[in-house]
């Protein structure tokens, strides 16, 4: 594969997820069912990760979690950079393994994402000796509940550039 | 017949001098009009009406292309002063509340005189479900550190830093899993501590733990900073009890708060770089 396809590849999936960041904080942090609003990052992650290599997914994952780290506060330093690289891993391994590539294995992961992310947040807070699971297991349940319909959106607008670069 | 007015050329001029002269005579004398000048208005008449006609036509034509060229003139002058009073009127919007703002924080500075207070704007909201902070556009070159406590113009308790760069600043409010604060019940005295709670964060609401057993606390009474230790300034509004309960085990109560500040339309915040410790 081109360096300069690799390069545009990414480029395009970095805009669309910063598309999608804006959209999520200027739209979706006010949707707010019983206090708790949709959160599209780790199915940013999952998505790409669902469709690409695992090695590029697995990086690219790592590096969005660093831009995530930066511009919202996470609870540890690199929460991110951990969640999101654990989250492509796995959806890179769901779609060689267990799912064929495509819309169903983007639902699957991104889900996967988003309980990756709620199990690691009750991880670090329980740690920090806050423990209250059923809290923990609400937020979560929330976030999937509410995350859930947007994923179709996000699997829509990453096709394009996965097929674009398909077969270059 | 150019010999004809060779000839009889200045009888005839003489004749019609005569005649004019005679009508100007009865006209003068007369008090009505003349025959010949009645009969003259009435052939001429058809004629200026027409002339009155075509007069008043182009007339129309050009006042009409005129008004219609005035028109876009005003209509283009009415447009830019309508967006410039809109602008004014957005500015005067925005002056006006960042005045209220500033009307209400000069009465918390005329109470508080040992503040020092450092005005930023809200800049970022967190997007997590899991933690509650926002990021402040003003940090560490404005005096701001970590562990300042944060107000609203009111100067009811918004949060504390608990990051601080340069030109930014991290608040992690009041209801996040990670604040503690040392609160006291203004009525009554009683210490205690105010913290974030994971299964109240979300709906806006904070716990007041470590309630003594023989606690008067009742619904409404106003928590406020203790200021014990001297790490965060006393008397600080934290919020009004909403609710007391017990806990599972049965042996220790505590309270829900409401905050008193509206964490979710602040724009602006005040941080309070340095105060008196009172003992």
């Amino acid at each position: 594969m081109k360096q300069g396809s690799l390069f545009y590849r990414w480029l395009f999936y970095g805009l669309a997820a910063g598309l999608c960041l804006l959209v999520q904080s200027l739209v979706l942090n006010r949707l707010r069912v019983w206090g708790i609003h949709p959160f599209l990052p780790p199915v940013l992650a999952a998505a790409a990760a669902a469709q690409e290599d695992r090695q590029e997914a697995l990086c690219a994952g790592a590096v969005f979690g660093l831009i995530c780290d930066l511009i919202m506060s996470p609870v540890i330093p690199c929460f991110y950079i951990l969640t999101f690289a654990a989250t492509a891993f796995l959806a890179g391994w769901i779609a060689k393994h267990m799912i064929v590539p495509g819309f169903f294995c983007a639902v699957v992961c991104s889900l996967l994402a988003l309980l990756v992310n709620g199990l690691f947040h009750t991880l670090f807070l329980t740690y920090r000796g806050i423990s209250d699971l059923p809290a923990a297991v609400a937020i979560t349940g929330g976030e999937l509940l509410l995350t859930l319909p947007l994923i179709p959106l996000v699997y829509l607008l990453f096709r394009p550039i996965h097929r674009r670069f398909l077969s270059e | 017949m150019k010999q004809f007015f060779s000839k009889n050329g200045i009888v005839l001029l003489a004749a019609v001098t005569i005649v004019a002269v005679i009508m100007c005579v009865v006209s003068a004398v007369s008090s009505g009009t003349g025959i010949l000048h009645n009969v003259a208005g009435v052939i001429a008449s058809p004629f200026r009406a027409a002339g009155a006609a075509v007069t008043e036509w182009v007339g129309d034509v050009t006042a009409r292309f005129e008004t219609v060229e005035e028109l876009q003139r005003q209509n283009q002058a009415l447009r830019e002063e309508n967006a410039r009073l809109r602008e004014e009127n957005r500015q005067a919007v925005s002056d006006s509340e960042e005045n209220a703002r500033l009307r209400n924080l000069l009465n918390l500075r005329q109470q508080r005189r040992d503040f020092t207070l450092e005005a930023a704007h809200v800049t970022q909201r967190n997007s997590s479900n899991w933690s509650s902070t926002m990021t402040l556009g003003k940090g560490t070159s404005c005096g701001i550190a970590v562990g300042n406590c944060v107000v609203d113009e009111y100067g009811y308790l918004v949060g504390v830093i608990t990051e601080a760069g340069l030109n930014w600043s991290t608040v992690t409010t009041l209801l996040d899993t990670s604040s503690q604060l040392g609160a006291l019940v203004f009525r009554t005295g009683e210490t205690t501590v105010a913290m974030g709670d994971l299964s109240l964060m979300n709906s806006n609401r904070l716990k007041l733990s470590y309630l003594e057993d023989e606690s008067s606390l009742i619904n409404g009474d106003l928590i406020v900073t203790s200021g014990l230790g001297g790490y965060y300034p006393s008397g600080l509004v934290i919020g009004a009890v909403e609710e007391i309960l017990t806990d599972d085990s049965g042996l220790t109560r505590y309270a829900i708060l409401t905050p008193k500040t509206e964490l979710d339309a602040l724009v602006e915040v005040f941080v309070i770089t340095a105060f008196d410790v009172v003992d």
